[in-house]
C-alpha cells in the first residue's frame, strides 16, 4: 500500500469518525482507534495519539456549530469540567494500586447498563417544574431550540452529575477512556437534560479534557504529524456535516446511535481485559 | 455589557478562525508530504516519522524551516492551541461579568491546560 492511498483511506474513515463523534459527543476516537489498529496495523500509541486529534478537531468543529445554533450549555459544561479535571488526578494517583483489568470489566458493564438507561429514557413524558437549588444557585438553566422557538429546561440532581463526573475524570486518568460516554450520562441521567443539549455540551467538553492530555501525548512522541493530518481534515469534514445533521435528526434516533456506540466499546473494553490486552 | 449569546458568537467565530488557521496548514503540509512521499511504501516511511520526543520550541523550528511534517505540526498546535483561548475566553467573559464562581472554576480549567500543555515528564 502506497502512503498516498492509505491516507486517501483514512481520511474516508475519519470523516464517518467525525460524523458519529458530532452525533453522539463522544469524539471521534471510537472509530480511529479500532481502524488504525486492526485494519491498517499502526501502533497503538500513534494510534491513541491521532485519536486525541480526532477528539479536539469533532469539538472545535461542532462546537462552533452548536454555539449558534443555541444548543451547547457552557456553565454546564465548565462547570462539569472542572469536575473531572480533580478526579482526573485523583486517578492517576490511584494508577498504581488499582487493577485495570477489574476496572475494565466493572466499566463495561456500566457501559451496558447505560446503554439500557439512554434508551429507555423517554425525555419527552418528563416535565420538571422546579431546578435543583444548586442549579440556581450557579444558574444553570438555560433554554434550547426545538422547532423554531426556544424552550425552557430545569435542572436536576447536581450531586449526582458531580459524582458520575467524579468517576468520569477517575476512569479516564486510570484506563485512558471513558470521560466522554460518562460525560453525556451524567448531562443525561442526572442532570435531566433535553439530549441534544447534553451530547452537544459533551462536544464542548472533550476537545478541553483532551488538549489537557496533548502536552503529554506530543512529549511521549504519540502525535505522529503523517498518520494525524488525513485523521484531522477527515473529522472536521464529518463533524461540520454531523452538526448538520443532529438539528434535523429525531432524539430518539440520537439515543439509539450513542447505545449501539457505547455497547461496542463495552464489548472492546471487555475483550481487551478478558484476553489480557490491557 | 456582554450578553451570553454575544460572547458564544464571538467564541464560535474563534473556533471557525481556529480551524480554518489549523485545517490549511495541515492541508499544506500533508499536501507536500504527498508530493514527496506518496508513492512510497506504507511500512518502510510512514512509522519514520514518529518516535522522536518534541516540544512547542522544536515544533516552531520545523516548522519554520518548511518540513511537511513540521508544517502539519504547526497546525496541529494550532488546533491545541484554540482550545486554550477558548477558555481563557471564558475566564475573561465570567470576569467581566462579575461571576465570581464561574470565574473560579474557568481559571482552575485554564491553569491546568497551560500546566498540561508545558509540563515535561
Amino acid at each position: 500500500m502506497t502512503i498516498l492511498f492509505f491516507s486517501v483511506l483514512l481520511l474516508i474513515f475519519s470523516f464517518f469518525a467525525g460524523l458519529l463523534g458530532a452525533l453522539t459527543g463522544l469524539g471521534g476516537g471510537v472509530v480511529v482507534i479500532p481502524v488504525l489498529v486492526l485494519i491498517f496495523h499502526v501502533n497503538i500509541h500513534y494510534a491513541m495519539g491521532a485519536s486525541l486529534i480526532s477528539v479536539i478537531a469533532t469539538s472545535s468543529g461542532t462546537t462552533a456549530a452548536y454555539l449558534r445554533e443555541g444548543y451547547t450549555n457552557l456553565r454546564i459544561g465548565m462547570f462539569l469540567e472542572a469536575s473531572a479535571v480533580v478526579g482526573a488526578f485523583i486517578g492517576a494517583l490511584l494508577i498504581a494500586v488499582v487493577s485495570k483489568t477489574f476496572l475494565s470489566i466493572l466499566f463495561s458493564l456500566l457501559l451496558f447498563f447505560s446503554a439500557y438507561l439512554t434508551i429507555k429514557r423517554r425525555e419527552e413524558h418528563e416535565q420538571y417544574l422546579q431546578s435543583h437549588p444548586w442549579a440556581v444557585a450557579l444558574n444553570l438553566d438555560s433554554t434550547y431550540p426545538v422547532k423554531n422557538r426556544q424552550e425552557y429546561y430545569h435542572v436536576q440532581h447536581v450531586p449526582f452529575a458531580l459524582f458520575i463526573m467524579g468517576i468520569a475524570g477517575l476512569m479516564s486518568g486510570l484506563l485512558g477512556v471513558g470521560s466522554g460516554t460518562l460525560k453525556v450520562l451524567a448531562m443525561d441521567q442526572a442532570l435531566r437534560l433535553p439530549y441534544k443539549v447534553a451530547t452537544t455540551t459533551s462536544n464542548f467538553m472533550i476537545g478541553i479534557t483532551a488538549a489537557v492530555s496533548a502536552g503529554i501525548y506530543f512529549s511521549r512522541g504519540y502525535i505522529d504529524p503523517a498518520i494525524a493530518f488525513p485523521v484531522m481534515i477527515g473529522v472536521i469534514a464529518g463533524s461540520f456535516s454531523g452538526a448538520k445533521l443532529l438539528v434535523k435528526m429525531h432524539t430518539r434516533n440520537l439515543r439509539i446511535i450513542f447505545s449501539v456506540v457505547i455497547c461496542l466499546i463495552g464489548l472492546q473494553m471487555l475483550y481487551k481485559a478478558l484476553t489480557g490486552v490491557v | 455589557m456582554l450578553s451570553t449569546k454575544q460572547m458564544e458568537d464571538i467564541m464560535s467565530l474563534l473556533l471557525i478562525f481556529g480551524m480554518l488557521i489549523s485545517a490549511g496548514l495541515v492541508t499544506l503540509g500533508g499536501a507536500m508530504y504527498l508530493y514527496q512521499h506518496g508513492m512510497e511504501s506504507l511500512h518502510t516511511e510512514l512509522l519514520q516519522a514518529g518516535g522522536y520526543h518534541i516540544n512547542i520550541k522544536l515544533i516552531l523550528k520545523n516548522a519554520l524551516s518548511f518540513t511537511p511534517l513540521g508544517i502539519i505540526e504547526l497546525g496541529l498546535l494550532t488546533l491545541i492551541g484554540t482550545q486554550v483561548l477558548r477558555v481563557a475566553l471564558l475566564v475573561w467573559f465570567y470576569a467581566f461579568t462579575r461571576d465570581t464562581w464561574f470565574t473560579f472554576i474557568s481559571v482552575f480549567i485554564l491553569i491546568t491546560l497551560v500546566y498540561s500543555l508545558v509540563w515535561r515528564h
